[in-house]
Protein backbone atom coordinates (compact mmCIF):
# COMPACT_ATOMS: atom_id res chain seq x y z
CA UNK A 1 0.00 0.00 0.00
CA UNK A 2 1.55 3.66 -0.97
CA UNK A 3 2.12 5.56 2.10
CA UNK A 4 3.94 8.51 0.23
CA UNK A 5 2.69 10.10 -2.81
CA UNK A 6 4.69 13.54 -3.69
CA UNK A 7 2.97 15.40 -6.56
CA UNK A 8 5.77 16.60 -8.77
CA UNK A 9 3.98 18.81 -11.12
CA UNK A 10 0.56 20.13 -11.64
CA UNK A 11 -1.76 18.20 -13.93
CA UNK A 12 -3.65 19.77 -16.14
CA UNK A 13 -6.89 18.45 -16.62
CA UNK A 14 -6.42 17.17 -20.52
CA UNK A 15 -4.15 14.64 -18.83
CA UNK A 16 -4.94 11.43 -18.99
CA UNK A 17 -2.69 9.56 -15.83
CA UNK A 18 -1.03 6.44 -16.35
CA UNK A 19 0.77 4.35 -13.61
CA UNK A 20 3.15 2.65 -14.95
CA UNK A 21 5.95 0.08 -13.88
CA UNK A 22 8.97 1.11 -13.27
CA UNK A 23 10.45 -2.13 -11.86
CA UNK A 24 9.46 -5.46 -9.97
CA UNK A 25 6.72 -4.16 -7.49
CA UNK A 26 7.26 -0.36 -8.05
CA UNK A 27 5.29 1.84 -9.97
CA UNK A 28 5.50 5.43 -11.17
CA UNK A 29 2.13 7.60 -12.08
CA UNK A 30 2.66 9.44 -15.01
CA UNK A 31 0.58 11.48 -17.60
CA UNK A 32 -0.31 11.03 -21.74
CA UNK A 33 -0.71 14.74 -22.75
CA UNK A 34 0.15 14.14 -26.53
CA UNK A 35 -0.64 11.34 -29.34
CA UNK A 36 3.31 10.86 -29.50
CA UNK A 37 2.97 8.07 -26.83
CA UNK A 38 5.66 10.09 -24.62
CA UNK A 39 4.76 10.64 -21.22
CA UNK A 40 5.98 13.28 -18.00
CA UNK A 41 6.27 11.95 -14.98
CA UNK A 42 3.77 13.14 -12.20
CA UNK A 43 5.58 11.33 -8.75
CA UNK A 44 8.77 12.19 -7.75
CA UNK A 45 9.04 9.07 -5.84
CA UNK A 46 8.56 5.67 -6.77
CA UNK A 47 5.47 3.79 -5.55
CA UNK A 48 6.03 0.26 -4.01
CA UNK A 49 3.19 -2.03 -4.66
CA UNK A 50 2.72 -5.30 -3.47
CA UNK A 51 3.45 -7.50 -6.04
CA UNK A 52 0.72 -9.45 -8.03
CA UNK A 53 -0.81 -6.42 -9.82
CA UNK A 54 2.18 -5.64 -11.78
CA UNK A 55 -0.04 -6.19 -15.00
CA UNK A 56 -2.07 -3.37 -13.33
CA UNK A 57 -1.18 -0.45 -15.41
CA UNK A 58 -3.89 1.94 -17.40
CA UNK A 59 -4.49 5.07 -17.59
CA UNK A 60 -8.00 6.59 -17.06
CA UNK A 61 -9.60 10.49 -16.77
CA UNK A 62 -10.44 12.12 -13.54
CA UNK A 63 -13.77 11.95 -12.44
CA UNK A 64 -15.69 14.44 -10.66
CA UNK A 65 -15.42 15.53 -7.28
CA UNK A 66 -11.67 15.16 -7.15
CA UNK A 67 -8.36 16.94 -7.41
CA UNK A 68 -6.03 15.26 -10.25
CA UNK A 69 -3.36 14.56 -7.24
CA UNK A 70 -6.08 12.86 -4.66
CA UNK A 71 -7.35 10.71 -8.17
CA UNK A 72 -3.02 9.80 -8.32
CA UNK A 73 -2.81 8.59 -4.81
CA UNK A 74 -6.45 6.78 -4.86
CA UNK A 75 -5.72 5.04 -8.06
CA UNK A 76 -2.10 4.04 -6.55
CA UNK A 77 -3.58 2.68 -3.72
CA UNK A 78 -6.39 0.90 -5.45
CA UNK A 79 -3.45 -0.81 -7.26
CA UNK A 80 -2.63 -2.52 -4.37
CA UNK A 81 -6.07 -4.72 -4.80
CA UNK A 82 -6.74 -7.98 -7.03
CA UNK A 83 -8.00 -6.98 -10.26
CA UNK A 84 -11.11 -8.88 -12.36
CA UNK A 85 -10.74 -6.07 -15.38
CA UNK A 86 -6.67 -6.70 -15.73
CA UNK A 87 -5.82 -9.94 -15.18
CA UNK A 88 -2.11 -10.96 -15.19
CA UNK A 89 -0.74 -11.40 -18.69
CA UNK A 90 0.08 -15.07 -19.56
CA UNK A 91 3.72 -15.09 -21.11
CA UNK A 92 3.31 -17.36 -24.14
CA UNK A 93 5.14 -20.71 -23.27
CA UNK A 94 8.29 -21.87 -24.78
CA UNK A 95 8.43 -19.35 -27.52
CA UNK A 96 11.92 -18.56 -28.83
CA UNK A 97 11.14 -15.32 -30.58
CA UNK A 98 9.86 -13.68 -27.58
CA UNK A 99 12.66 -15.52 -25.50
CA UNK A 100 15.70 -13.96 -28.21
CA UNK A 101 13.58 -10.33 -28.02
CA UNK A 102 13.35 -10.30 -24.17
CA UNK A 103 17.40 -11.05 -23.87
CA UNK A 104 18.16 -8.65 -26.45
CA UNK A 105 16.09 -5.54 -24.50
CA UNK A 106 17.41 -7.08 -21.32
CA UNK A 107 20.54 -6.97 -22.43
CA UNK A 108 23.95 -5.36 -20.25
CA UNK A 109 21.47 -3.84 -17.52
CA UNK A 110 18.05 -3.05 -19.46
CA UNK A 111 16.67 0.34 -20.69
CA UNK A 112 15.35 3.19 -19.95
CA UNK A 113 11.81 4.52 -20.52
CA UNK A 114 11.40 7.83 -22.08
CA UNK A 115 10.27 9.36 -19.00
CA UNK A 116 13.19 8.11 -16.81
CA UNK A 117 15.68 9.60 -19.40
CA UNK A 118 14.06 12.76 -19.86
CA UNK A 119 14.52 13.03 -16.42
CA UNK A 120 18.02 11.62 -15.80
CA UNK A 121 19.44 13.30 -18.91
CA UNK A 122 17.31 16.51 -18.57
CA UNK A 123 16.48 16.63 -22.20
CA UNK A 124 12.83 17.34 -23.31
CA UNK A 125 10.27 14.83 -25.62
CA UNK A 126 10.80 16.94 -28.73
CA UNK A 127 14.70 16.26 -28.43
CA UNK A 128 14.47 12.65 -27.94
CA UNK A 129 12.27 12.48 -30.70
CA UNK A 130 14.45 14.19 -32.53
CA UNK A 131 16.90 12.01 -31.63
CA UNK A 132 15.43 8.64 -32.63
CA UNK A 133 14.07 10.26 -36.22
CA UNK A 134 18.31 11.40 -36.84
CA UNK A 135 19.37 8.21 -35.97
CA UNK A 136 21.31 9.52 -32.65
CA UNK A 137 19.93 7.29 -30.45
CA UNK A 138 19.31 3.78 -29.96
CA UNK A 139 15.77 3.08 -28.52
CA UNK A 140 13.47 0.08 -28.78
CA UNK A 141 9.66 -0.40 -28.66
CA UNK A 142 7.20 -2.22 -26.57
CA UNK A 143 3.78 -3.88 -27.46
CA UNK A 144 2.37 -0.38 -26.55
CA UNK A 145 4.51 1.46 -28.68
CA UNK A 146 6.27 3.20 -25.56
CA UNK A 147 10.10 3.92 -26.33
CA UNK A 148 13.20 2.63 -24.52
CA UNK A 149 17.03 3.56 -24.65
CA UNK A 150 19.26 0.83 -24.09
CA UNK A 151 21.81 1.72 -21.06
CA UNK A 152 24.38 0.38 -22.39
CA UNK A 153 24.69 3.38 -25.61
CA UNK A 154 25.44 5.73 -22.42
CA UNK A 155 28.28 7.21 -21.13
CA UNK A 156 28.26 8.26 -17.02
CA UNK A 157 26.98 11.78 -18.46
CA UNK A 158 24.21 9.92 -20.62
CA UNK A 159 25.31 10.75 -23.71
CA UNK A 160 25.72 8.67 -26.62
CA UNK A 161 29.12 6.82 -26.99
CA UNK A 162 30.50 8.63 -30.64
CA UNK A 163 31.00 5.36 -32.00
CA UNK A 164 27.53 4.30 -30.89
CA UNK A 165 26.24 7.18 -33.07
CA UNK A 166 28.45 6.41 -36.18
CA UNK A 167 27.19 2.86 -35.95
CA UNK A 168 23.56 4.40 -35.94
CA UNK A 169 24.12 6.62 -38.89
CA UNK A 170 25.50 3.71 -41.05
CA UNK A 171 22.46 1.30 -40.06
CA UNK A 172 20.20 4.37 -40.73
CA UNK A 173 17.38 2.11 -39.80
CA UNK A 174 13.71 2.15 -37.93
CA UNK A 175 13.96 -1.34 -37.30
CA UNK A 176 15.09 -1.93 -33.86
CA UNK A 177 16.23 -5.22 -33.58
CA UNK A 178 18.71 -4.86 -36.30
CA UNK A 179 20.01 -2.37 -34.25
CA UNK A 180 19.90 -4.40 -31.30
CA UNK A 181 21.36 -7.36 -32.87
CA UNK A 182 24.02 -5.32 -34.92
CA UNK A 183 25.49 -4.04 -31.47
CA UNK A 184 25.07 -7.24 -29.20
CA UNK A 185 25.47 -10.04 -31.78
CA UNK A 186 28.62 -11.75 -30.89
CA UNK A 187 29.39 -11.55 -35.06
CA UNK A 188 31.78 -9.01 -35.25
CA UNK A 189 35.47 -10.05 -36.08
CA UNK A 190 36.47 -13.09 -33.70
CA UNK A 191 34.13 -14.99 -32.46
CA UNK A 192 32.22 -14.49 -29.63
CA UNK A 193 32.75 -10.81 -29.96
CA UNK A 194 30.51 -8.29 -30.52
CA UNK A 195 30.22 -4.68 -31.84
CA UNK A 196 29.42 -3.33 -28.20
CA UNK A 197 32.08 -5.10 -26.14
CA UNK A 198 34.73 -3.97 -29.45
CA UNK A 199 33.62 -0.50 -28.20
CA UNK A 200 33.36 -0.73 -24.33
CA UNK A 201 37.41 -2.26 -24.81
CA UNK A 202 38.18 1.10 -26.84
CA UNK A 203 38.12 -0.97 -30.32
CA UNK A 204 35.68 1.09 -31.50
CA UNK A 205 37.13 2.54 -34.96
CA UNK A 206 37.55 -1.43 -35.33
CA UNK A 207 34.09 -1.83 -34.97
CA UNK A 208 32.77 0.77 -37.19
CA UNK A 209 35.18 -0.62 -39.55
CA UNK A 210 33.18 -4.23 -39.23
CA UNK A 211 29.62 -2.76 -39.28
CA UNK A 212 30.75 -0.24 -42.54
CA UNK A 213 32.13 -3.94 -44.28
CA UNK A 214 28.86 -5.41 -43.75
CA UNK A 215 26.82 -2.98 -44.67
CA UNK A 216 28.92 -2.04 -47.68
CA UNK A 217 28.40 -5.68 -49.46
CA UNK A 218 25.86 -5.25 -51.99
CA UNK B 1 16.54 -21.56 -28.56
CA UNK B 2 16.88 -24.08 -31.32
CA UNK B 3 20.63 -25.31 -31.60
CA UNK B 4 23.33 -25.26 -33.95
CA UNK B 5 23.41 -27.10 -36.89
CA UNK B 6 26.57 -29.20 -37.13
CA UNK B 7 30.09 -27.20 -38.39
CA UNK B 8 32.03 -28.41 -40.82
CA UNK B 9 35.62 -26.71 -39.55
CA UNK B 10 38.54 -26.86 -41.69
CA UNK B 11 41.37 -29.22 -40.66
CA UNK B 12 43.61 -26.82 -42.33
CA UNK B 13 44.86 -23.54 -41.23
CA UNK B 14 43.36 -20.88 -41.93
CA UNK B 15 46.42 -18.59 -41.61
CA UNK B 16 47.96 -17.75 -45.14
CA UNK B 17 51.07 -18.46 -45.98
CA UNK B 18 53.68 -17.62 -49.03
CA UNK B 19 52.66 -21.02 -50.76
CA UNK B 20 49.08 -19.82 -50.62
CA UNK B 21 49.25 -17.04 -52.87
CA UNK B 22 48.10 -18.17 -56.55
CA UNK B 23 50.67 -18.79 -59.15
CA UNK B 24 51.65 -17.24 -62.09
CA UNK B 25 50.25 -16.81 -65.89
CA UNK B 26 52.36 -19.45 -66.70
CA UNK B 27 50.57 -22.43 -64.68
CA UNK B 28 46.90 -23.06 -66.84
CA UNK B 29 44.02 -24.90 -66.03
CA UNK B 30 44.69 -28.43 -68.11
CA UNK B 31 46.47 -31.38 -67.69
CA UNK B 32 45.68 -32.50 -63.89
CA UNK B 33 43.30 -29.94 -63.10
CA UNK B 34 40.85 -30.60 -66.29
CA UNK B 35 39.78 -32.92 -64.90
CA UNK B 36 37.84 -31.14 -62.14
CA UNK B 37 36.01 -28.72 -64.77
CA UNK B 38 32.27 -30.16 -64.87
CA UNK B 39 30.04 -29.11 -67.30
CA UNK B 40 26.78 -27.34 -65.35
CA UNK B 41 23.17 -28.83 -66.30
CA UNK B 42 20.32 -26.33 -66.43
CA UNK B 43 18.94 -25.44 -62.89
CA UNK B 44 17.63 -22.89 -61.03
CA UNK B 45 19.63 -20.89 -58.36
CA UNK B 46 19.60 -18.02 -55.88
CA UNK B 47 20.70 -14.61 -55.77
CA UNK B 48 20.33 -12.46 -52.24
CA UNK B 49 20.94 -8.84 -53.31
CA UNK B 50 20.29 -5.44 -51.62
CA UNK B 51 17.97 -2.53 -51.47
CA UNK B 52 19.35 0.79 -53.45
CA UNK B 53 18.81 3.27 -50.63
CA UNK B 54 18.62 6.07 -53.40
CA UNK B 55 15.71 4.66 -55.64
CA UNK B 56 14.13 2.24 -53.08
CA UNK B 57 14.17 -0.76 -55.51
CA UNK B 58 16.24 -3.79 -55.39
CA UNK B 59 19.34 -3.45 -57.07
CA UNK B 60 19.93 -5.35 -60.68
CA UNK B 61 20.00 -9.27 -59.67
CA UNK B 62 22.75 -10.07 -61.92
CA UNK B 63 25.91 -7.97 -61.19
CA UNK B 64 29.15 -9.07 -61.67
CA UNK B 65 31.06 -7.69 -58.62
CA UNK B 66 34.20 -5.78 -58.78
CA UNK B 67 34.96 -4.40 -55.87
CA UNK B 68 36.51 -6.77 -53.22
CA UNK B 69 33.57 -7.27 -51.39
CA UNK B 70 33.47 -10.77 -50.74
CA UNK B 71 35.85 -14.43 -50.64
CA UNK B 72 35.90 -14.16 -54.81
CA UNK B 73 35.41 -10.86 -56.35
CA UNK B 74 38.93 -9.47 -56.64
CA UNK B 75 39.08 -5.93 -57.67
CA UNK B 76 39.74 -4.95 -61.41
CA UNK B 77 41.61 -1.79 -62.81
CA UNK B 78 39.19 -2.10 -65.77
CA UNK B 79 36.30 0.29 -66.86
CA UNK B 80 34.90 -1.91 -68.87
CA UNK B 81 31.33 -2.75 -67.59
CA UNK B 82 31.77 -6.82 -68.57
CA UNK B 83 35.58 -6.94 -68.60
CA UNK B 84 35.94 -8.84 -65.40
CA UNK B 85 33.76 -9.17 -61.87
CA UNK B 86 32.11 -12.21 -60.50
CA UNK B 87 28.57 -13.29 -59.33
CA UNK B 88 28.13 -15.32 -56.74
CA UNK B 89 24.99 -17.87 -56.59
CA UNK B 90 23.53 -20.38 -54.63
CA UNK B 91 22.76 -23.79 -55.31
CA UNK B 92 19.81 -23.80 -53.29
CA UNK B 93 17.69 -20.95 -51.38
CA UNK B 94 19.29 -22.01 -48.10
CA UNK B 95 22.75 -22.01 -49.45
CA UNK B 96 22.24 -18.36 -50.35
CA UNK B 97 20.50 -17.32 -47.08
CA UNK B 98 23.55 -18.95 -44.99
CA UNK B 99 26.07 -17.00 -47.43
CA UNK B 100 24.37 -13.79 -46.87
CA UNK B 101 23.09 -14.01 -43.10
CA UNK B 102 25.93 -16.14 -41.76
CA UNK B 103 28.09 -13.17 -41.09
CA UNK B 104 25.60 -11.51 -38.65
CA UNK B 105 24.68 -14.03 -37.08
CA UNK B 106 26.61 -15.57 -33.64
CA UNK B 107 29.95 -17.19 -34.95
CA UNK B 108 29.65 -20.96 -34.30
CA UNK B 109 33.36 -21.33 -33.09
CA UNK B 110 32.65 -18.88 -30.10
CA UNK B 111 33.29 -21.07 -27.02
CA UNK B 112 29.44 -21.34 -25.71
CA UNK B 113 28.73 -20.65 -21.98
CA UNK B 114 26.01 -22.39 -19.99
CA UNK B 115 24.68 -18.99 -18.75
CA UNK B 116 24.77 -17.79 -22.50
CA UNK B 117 21.98 -15.31 -23.78
CA UNK B 118 19.54 -16.50 -26.29
CA UNK B 119 20.84 -13.24 -28.33
CA UNK B 120 24.69 -14.65 -27.80
CA UNK B 121 23.46 -18.27 -29.58
CA UNK B 122 20.61 -17.85 -31.66
CA UNK B 123 19.98 -16.54 -35.27
CA UNK B 124 17.27 -14.31 -36.49
CA UNK B 125 16.31 -12.46 -39.29
CA UNK B 126 15.10 -9.14 -38.52
CA UNK B 127 11.86 -7.28 -40.56
CA UNK B 128 14.50 -5.32 -42.06
CA UNK B 129 16.60 -8.31 -43.61
CA UNK B 130 13.10 -9.40 -45.05
CA UNK B 131 12.27 -6.01 -46.77
CA UNK B 132 16.10 -4.94 -47.49
CA UNK B 133 16.75 -8.10 -49.01
CA UNK B 134 15.13 -9.32 -52.20
CA UNK B 135 15.86 -12.82 -53.71
CA UNK B 136 15.20 -14.03 -57.05
CA UNK B 137 16.04 -17.36 -59.06
CA UNK B 138 18.18 -17.32 -61.92
CA UNK B 139 18.68 -19.45 -64.72
CA UNK B 140 21.72 -21.53 -64.66
CA UNK B 141 22.41 -22.07 -68.43
CA UNK B 142 23.89 -25.32 -68.90
CA UNK B 143 26.88 -26.24 -70.68
CA UNK B 144 28.79 -23.57 -68.66
CA UNK B 145 32.40 -25.10 -67.57
CA UNK B 146 33.11 -24.58 -63.51
CA UNK B 147 35.81 -25.89 -61.91
CA UNK B 148 35.04 -27.96 -59.08
CA UNK B 149 36.76 -27.52 -55.66
CA UNK B 150 34.09 -28.95 -53.47
CA UNK B 151 35.93 -31.85 -55.41
CA UNK B 152 37.86 -34.48 -53.40
CA UNK B 153 41.38 -33.23 -53.68
CA UNK B 154 41.28 -30.75 -57.04
CA UNK B 155 43.87 -28.47 -55.96
CA UNK B 156 45.86 -31.65 -54.17
CA UNK B 157 46.31 -32.77 -57.48
CA UNK B 158 49.01 -30.14 -58.41
CA UNK B 159 50.75 -30.33 -55.03
CA UNK B 160 48.66 -27.12 -53.21
CA UNK B 161 46.57 -28.65 -50.81
CA UNK B 162 44.23 -25.57 -50.67
CA UNK B 163 40.81 -27.27 -50.92
CA UNK B 164 39.06 -27.22 -47.87
CA UNK B 165 41.35 -23.86 -46.90
CA UNK B 166 40.04 -21.97 -49.73
CA UNK B 167 36.80 -22.05 -48.58
CA UNK B 168 37.68 -21.71 -44.92
CA UNK B 169 40.18 -18.85 -44.91
CA UNK B 170 39.14 -15.60 -44.06
CA UNK B 171 41.99 -14.26 -45.97
CA UNK B 172 40.49 -13.06 -48.67
CA UNK B 173 43.24 -11.48 -50.34
CA UNK B 174 44.37 -15.07 -51.54
CA UNK B 175 41.14 -16.35 -52.17
CA UNK B 176 40.50 -13.29 -54.62
CA UNK B 177 44.33 -13.84 -55.88
CA UNK B 178 43.16 -17.53 -57.11
CA UNK B 179 39.71 -16.34 -58.28
CA UNK B 180 41.69 -13.67 -60.67
CA UNK B 181 44.21 -16.78 -61.83
CA UNK B 182 41.36 -18.87 -62.45
CA UNK B 183 39.69 -15.97 -64.19
CA UNK B 184 43.04 -15.01 -66.20
CA UNK B 185 44.47 -18.08 -66.78
CA UNK B 186 41.84 -20.20 -67.85
CA UNK B 187 38.33 -20.13 -69.94
CA UNK B 188 36.41 -21.86 -67.39
CA UNK B 189 32.92 -19.77 -66.56
CA UNK B 190 33.37 -20.27 -62.71
CA UNK B 191 33.83 -22.00 -59.29
CA UNK B 192 31.87 -24.42 -57.71
CA UNK B 193 32.69 -24.24 -53.74
CA UNK B 194 31.07 -25.25 -50.45
CA UNK B 195 29.98 -22.51 -48.07
CA UNK B 196 32.10 -21.76 -45.28
CA UNK B 197 29.09 -21.36 -42.45
CA UNK B 198 27.25 -23.76 -44.08
CA UNK B 199 29.67 -26.86 -44.54
CA UNK B 200 29.89 -28.87 -47.58
CA UNK B 201 26.27 -29.57 -47.78
CA UNK B 202 25.49 -26.52 -49.27
CA UNK B 203 27.12 -25.58 -52.65
CA UNK B 204 27.74 -22.20 -54.36
CA UNK B 205 28.77 -20.94 -57.21
CA UNK B 206 31.16 -18.36 -58.51
CA UNK B 207 30.60 -16.96 -62.09
CA UNK B 208 33.19 -14.81 -64.13
CA UNK B 209 31.74 -12.29 -66.50
CA UNK B 210 32.45 -14.27 -69.78
CA UNK B 211 30.97 -12.29 -73.01
CA UNK B 212 27.44 -12.93 -73.12
CA UNK B 213 26.95 -14.03 -70.04
CA UNK B 214 25.50 -11.61 -68.11
CA UNK B 215 23.02 -11.07 -70.85
CA UNK B 216 21.39 -14.88 -70.68
CA UNK B 217 21.63 -14.55 -67.00
CA UNK B 218 19.57 -11.59 -66.99
CA UNK B 219 17.44 -12.23 -70.19
CA UNK B 220 15.86 -15.61 -68.22
CA UNK B 221 16.14 -14.04 -64.51
CA UNK B 222 12.94 -14.76 -62.59
CA UNK B 223 10.84 -12.16 -60.38
CA UNK B 224 12.84 -10.42 -58.05
CA UNK B 225 10.64 -10.26 -54.60
CA UNK B 226 11.67 -9.09 -51.05
CA UNK B 227 12.81 -11.54 -49.19
CA UNK B 228 9.85 -11.66 -46.67
CA UNK B 229 7.57 -12.49 -49.72
CA UNK B 230 9.25 -15.67 -50.60
CA UNK B 231 6.91 -17.03 -47.30
CA UNK B 232 7.38 -21.26 -47.60
CA UNK B 233 10.92 -20.83 -48.64
CA UNK B 234 12.10 -18.58 -45.97
CA UNK B 235 10.12 -21.29 -43.47
CA UNK B 236 12.13 -24.16 -44.77
CA UNK B 237 15.53 -22.44 -44.78
CA UNK B 238 14.31 -21.68 -41.10
CA UNK B 239 13.77 -25.05 -40.38
CA UNK B 240 17.06 -26.47 -42.18
CA UNK B 241 19.16 -23.73 -40.51
CA UNK B 242 18.00 -22.98 -37.77
CA UNK B 243 17.09 -19.84 -37.41
CA UNK B 244 13.72 -17.51 -36.37
CA UNK B 245 11.88 -15.01 -37.89
CA UNK B 246 11.39 -12.15 -36.40
CA UNK B 247 9.45 -10.37 -38.77
CA UNK B 248 5.69 -10.61 -39.69
CA UNK B 249 5.05 -12.71 -43.04
CA UNK B 250 2.93 -11.92 -45.64
CA UNK B 251 -0.77 -13.47 -45.58
CA UNK B 252 0.13 -13.89 -48.94
CA UNK B 253 3.19 -15.58 -50.66
CA UNK B 254 4.69 -15.31 -53.75
CA UNK B 255 6.08 -19.01 -53.94
CA UNK B 256 2.62 -20.28 -53.31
Amino acid sequence: MPTTVEIKSPVSELEKIIFREKSGNEYVAASQSDLTGGYRILTGKVISIPKGSKDRVWGMRLGKGKSREEFIILRLADLSKPSRRFPPAKLPVNDPAGEYVQSLKDAEGGAWSTAEFMELAHISRQALQERRANFTITYWTDAKGHCHYPKWQFDPDRRVLPHVRTILGLLHTHDTLRVLTTFLVPSIGEPGVSALSMIQDGRGDEAVAAVRALEDEH
Amino acid sequence: MKLWPPYVRSKMSTEPSDGCQAPSVALRVDGALAQYVVPTTASVVWRIHSLNEKTGRAFAPVYFSRKEGSRWDFKSNSKHPYSDGVLCLGKTFEATMIETFAKKWPSVLAPTRPDAKPYETGRVLTPDDCTRKSATPLHLPAGLRLFDLTAPAAMNSVGYGLDAWLTATKAYHFTRSWSRWFFQCSDIDGLIYSSRPGGAQMTNYVLFSRPGLKGKLRAEAGQTRQLGQWRSLLRNASVVLNFTILAPLPKVAADE
